[in-house]
């Protein structure tokens, strides 16, 4: 098995990392760092440090320690020219007087011409990978999941917070970021423990073990996000174990970021859980006692350990060469580490070779998401990474956190700021962003003086470590420069989800998740050839291809039209005509059975937010119609109301469970006669009428509507029949061509006859006043939604009033959107504009100023001459849609 | 990414089923005088705080909802149907 690795073969083993067979293909340098280019090696191999950032298969910014090796996978450095090995733009580490922190603030001033051009370059020059922009985004699910406990982190503690919490009957599931709990750490008790832990785990039913996933954020209810590579995790569990154990503190000296410096627990890895010789000889700077224990697995892979390096209280007795009780100063070397200075306890200093530096530095708890989880239901696994912390103590901390958690206790303590003991006066502060200990100090001489000034300016913890290296050291040297005020310049930073760099993908899961409604007859116009469109949550039909041959069926013949997505209410109960009076501003109350009405629906401001029929059924019941865009929201809307008023009434949301289908047309009555026995006459079922007929043997509530200007029946059914009336209808109307019409068509009919379509004519301000329908509104009613404020704005004229207009024939047909203008200056806008195949010419609907709204009148659109019309262009009297 | 649950007749329920009715404010009296009518119609008071707000199930029940929630925090401090005592929570 093996990877492509920048054009050549490299051979993985199993259980390998992309770092670990990297590196033991003799790879040392991974990376460039962000700003000066200097060679970047191995040195957390634990997913915090920005160091081995590679791009695997395409996708950028992959941690190398973090991705398990697979097979074929191709694999490359980032941000170097032409190589990594031998970058060119390392000379910019030559140069850093030039650069100084804020050097974008600082030179981005003046000249103002020169800028762009130097972003463009230091855009290139700077960064890490480069995405490819080629690439459609993928969709990522976004999946929600509800354990009682969750445990984040397989350690130790975390797997005996699992088996505790599993044991009192709790749903658990447990994430880690690892492919296997304990894989990246080094043979001995610790790993036999996990080892034990994990199969007691594999073995209970009760918990989940999800590995490869990292929890980013928690929030408030309480919310847990994660992620792993294919899918975003949004966990809400009742309650939260936190056991995401600890890491070595990063180290500032001089060249601390040499390739061939490791986290202590790093090089261990490399040796004890890869089996790879790290190098050949090592100083092990041990500050704790666990670091000793890494300086033997050191040894015992085959290195000379030429020093230990031993904190106070720290014995190495017979562990490497020598014992030096001291600390680490400076490291020696150009592209690589070449040796250390030690200064002893003593004061005295001397350099010792050796191509490996193993810093065991004190342990510091990985707080990011505990800082995160302030206030929440969320148990700290205590401090079982710290050391001291026996295995003993680290499992039964862990019990007690999941036995806690099952209960429902919450534990939470306000997490301690560590700060790190020792913090050199020179070295890299920060790696993700290159910012040096000199750098830092420039930036407080500056005035930026406090922590979160300095993370502004610097961009210290803001880049993929989010702060996990540098975010103690940045308050370190905060305070010791102003030592006087260290409780203001030195309180921790804020910090903010996601604590792992995600994709956007990731962050944008479900975003994509679109509801998409259709209606039952969907698959039916599809068969047909039907072009769709978004109206709200559905897709409707736009066209079923010859837009006008479909216009001329129904203007001419017949047509037929799926209009099931209408927003369809049945409302009854006590107060139901009490509630329709307040709910529209035309009269409800002296509707008989068997009569429709036309009604606008307005919000409080008596802005018209929807339109639609009510009519009124025997029994004391109303069926009422709301636009396709309108239907979820009006629900809502007329619930909160019917609360607010108290009134005794149900509202049933009949829109799925009801198809409609519209047949219009001269010869509508004709077809309909084949399929019904019910009389249908003008007589007995004129316009504005509605009647429970049987169509096709299927019970329907027949409504007579106008809305594109011709004879037509609305017909309302159960859904379960919409295919075979649809069939039936288009069978028997194949003696007059019928054919189906899509919104195309039937928008263009709809402006022959003057007909609004909220929204698209209308927008956020309009009144009834202002689009002509004062018959709509009936004032002298005791009161509905609105009217308050349509009295206040009836004392005032309307600033611009909706008119329609039509061009001469032979002119072109304006855009819709374009602007009108009167006598040279621009006086409003277009809404809505086709070209009329039955009158030969444009019409439309536009926006001016009521001064000039007048019939007759003449307004320019687009420089070309129209006439204000003062009623509808086809049918004025409307004799045909009363046939 | 603000997020929280709302206690319906099926269980706690995460926000992102809701949509937001916005806060609970008394009626406006038909006969307001038009300033008391403008703030109604386009003040909110927008408190970091506690806040008595409406919740539409719109993924799920299909009802109202309305609970007492700090904003600053998101932590509900009373679910429908709950008293609200302040310093409770």
């Amino acid at each position: 098995m093996s990877i492509e690795f920048e054009g050549r073969e490299v051979a993985i083993q199993p259980g390998d990392s992309l770092a670990a067979a990297l590196y033991r293909d003799g790879v040392r340098v991974f990376s460039r760092s962000f700003k000066y280019h200097r060679p970047r090696g191995l040195y957390c191999l634990s997913g915090d440090c920005p160091n081995c950032l590679v791009t695997v298969d395409g996708e950028v910014n992959v941690r190398a320690c973090m991705c398990a090796a697979k097979d074929g996978q191709k694999v490359s450095r980032q941000n170097a020219w032409p190589s990594v090995d031998r970058d060119a733009l390392n000379v910019i580490d030559k140069f850093h007087p030039l650069m100084p922190v804020g050097f974008y603030y600082k030179a981005g001033i003046k000249p103002k011409f020169a800028w762009p051009m130097a972003e463009g370059v230091i855009r290139r020059v700077a960064g890490l990978g480069f995405s490819d922009k080629s690439d459609a985004p993928r969709d990522i699910d976004r999946i929600n999941r509800h354990p009682d406990v969750l445990v984040i982190g397989a350690g130790v503690a975390g797997l005996s917070a699992a088996l505790a919490a599993a044991a009192t009957g709790k749903r658990v599931m447990v994430i880690d970021e690892g492919s296997t709990p304990g894989l990246r750490v080094a043979a001995g008790p610790t790993k036999d423990a996990i080892d034990g832990l994990a199969a007691q785990v594999a073995a209970n039913a009760g918990i989940e073990l999800n590995t490869g996933t990292s929890a980013v954020g928690i929030y408030e209810g309480p919310m847990v996000l994660a992620i792993t590579a294919e899918q975003t995790l949004h966990i809400h569990p009742t309650n939260i174990v936190i056991a995401s154990g600890g890491m070595e503190m990063h180290r500032i000296f001089p060249n601390n970021d040499l390739p061939g410096i490791f986290m202590a627990r790093g090089a261990a890895r490399l040796a004890g859980a890869h089996g790879i010789k790290p190098g050949e000889t090592a100083v092990v700077w041990a500050e704790t006692q666990e670091a000793v224990e890494h300086a033997k697995t050191l040894a015992a892979a085959g290195m000379t350990i030429a020093a230990v390096v031993t904190g106070p209280g720290v014995d190495a007795t017979g562990v490497g060469n020598r014992q030096i009780s001291g600390e680490i100063v400076e490291a020696k070397g150009r592209k690589k580490l070449s040796g250390v200075v030690v200064r002893s306890t003593g004061g005295s200093t001397e350099e010792i070779s050796c191509d490996i530096l193993a810093c065991g530095a004190e342990i510091q708890q990985n707080m990011h998401l505990p800082r995160l989880a302030y206030d929440l239901p969320c148990v700290l696994a205590g401090d079982a990474a710290l050391p001291g912390t026996t295995l003993a103590e680290a499992e039964q901390q862990g019990k007690d956190a999941g036995a806690a958690a099952a209960a429902g206790l919450p534990l939470y303590v306000n997490p301690p700021a560590s700060k790190p003991r020792q913090c050199g006066t020179a070295g890299y502060v920060c790696l993700c962003e290159d910012v040096s200990v000199k750098e830092v100090e420039q930036a407080i001489d500056e005035g930026f003086e406090s922590a979160e000034l300095l993370k502004r300016y610097t961009t210290v913890t803001m880049g993929p470590c989010q702060g996990r290296l540098c975010a103690d050291q940045l308050r370190a040297i905060a305070e010791r420069k102003t030592p006087s005020e260290a409780a203001r310049v030195s309180a921790p930073t804020t910090l903010r989800p996601p604590v792992r760099p995600i994709r956007i993908e990731q962050a944008a899961a479900g975003a994509r998740h679109h509801i998409e409604r259709h209606t039952p007859l969907h698959q039916k116009h599809l068969e047909m050839g039907a072009s769709t469109l978004w109206a709200g949550p559905w897709k409707r039909i736009f066209s079923y291809g010859d837009m006008q041959a479909e216009y001329e069926a129904v203007r001419h013949r017949v047509g037929v039209i799926d209009v099931g997505t209408l927003g369809k209410f049945l409302l009854a109960g006590p107060d139901v005509v009490e509630f329709l009076e307040r709910i529209y501003p035309m009269r409800v109350a002296d509707l008989e059975p068997g009569k429709l009405r036309y009604g606008l629906m307005l919000e409080e401001g008596g802005v018209i937010i929807d339109d639609g029929t009510v009519c009124a059924l025997e029994g004391g019941a109303f069926y009422c119609t709301v636009t396709t865009s309108g239907a979820e929201r009006l629900e809502s809307w007329m619930l909160d109301w019917r609360e607010a008023w108290g009134l005794d009434v149900f509202v049933v949301n009949q829109t799925a469970s009801l198809a409609a289908v519209n047949v219009a047309g001269p010869h509508a009555r004709d077809l309909l006669e084949k399929l019904c026995d019910d009389p249908i006459d003008k007589e007995s079922f004129p316009y504005l009428r509605h009647r429970r007929i049987t169509v096709n043997g299927v019970s329907c509530l027949a409504i007579r509507l106008g809305f594109v200007g011709e004879l037509a029946y609305e017909l309302h059914f159960p859904a379960a029949h919409a295919v075979e009336m649809w069939d039936a209808i288009l069978e028997a109307g194949k003696e007059w061509d019928i054919k189906p019409f899509g919104l195309d068509a039937q928008r263009l009919l709809r402006l022959e006859k003057g007909h609004i379509i909220i929204s698209q004519d209308t927008d956020f301000e309009t009144t009834p006043w202002k689009v002509s329908m004062d018959w709509a509104v009936k004032l002298d009613k005791p009161d509905f939604v609105g009217k308050a404020a349509l009295v206040r704005s009836q004392r005032r004229t309307p600033r611009e009033t909706l008119v329609p207009w039509q061009m001469e024939p032979g002119m072109a047909t304006p855009a819709e959107g374009s602007i009108v203008t009167v006598g040279g200056n621009l006086n409003g806008r277009v809404t809505s504009s086709k070209m009329s195949y039955v009158l030969g010419h444009p019409v439309g609907l536009a926006w001016v100023t009521t001064e000039h709204a007048k019939a007759g009148g003449t307004i320019s659109i687009g420089g070309a001459p129209a006439t204000i019309g003062d009623h509808a262009f086809y049918d004025p009297e409307g004799v045909k849609l009363r046939a | 990414m603000s997020h929280f649950h709302i206690k319906t007749p099926f269980g706690l329920r995460p926000v992102s089923e809701f949509s937001y009715g916005g806060e609970v404010r008394p009626p406006l009296a038909p006969d307001a005088p038009d300033e008391e009518a403008i703030a109604h119609l386009w003040l909110r008071a927008n408190v970091a705080g506690v806040q008595k707000e409406r919740w539409f199930h719109s993924s799920g029940t299909r009802r109202w909802y309305t609970i007492v929630r700090d904003t600053r925090t998101n932590l509900v401090l009373a679910q429908p149907g709950e008293e609200y005592t302040e310093g409770a929570a």
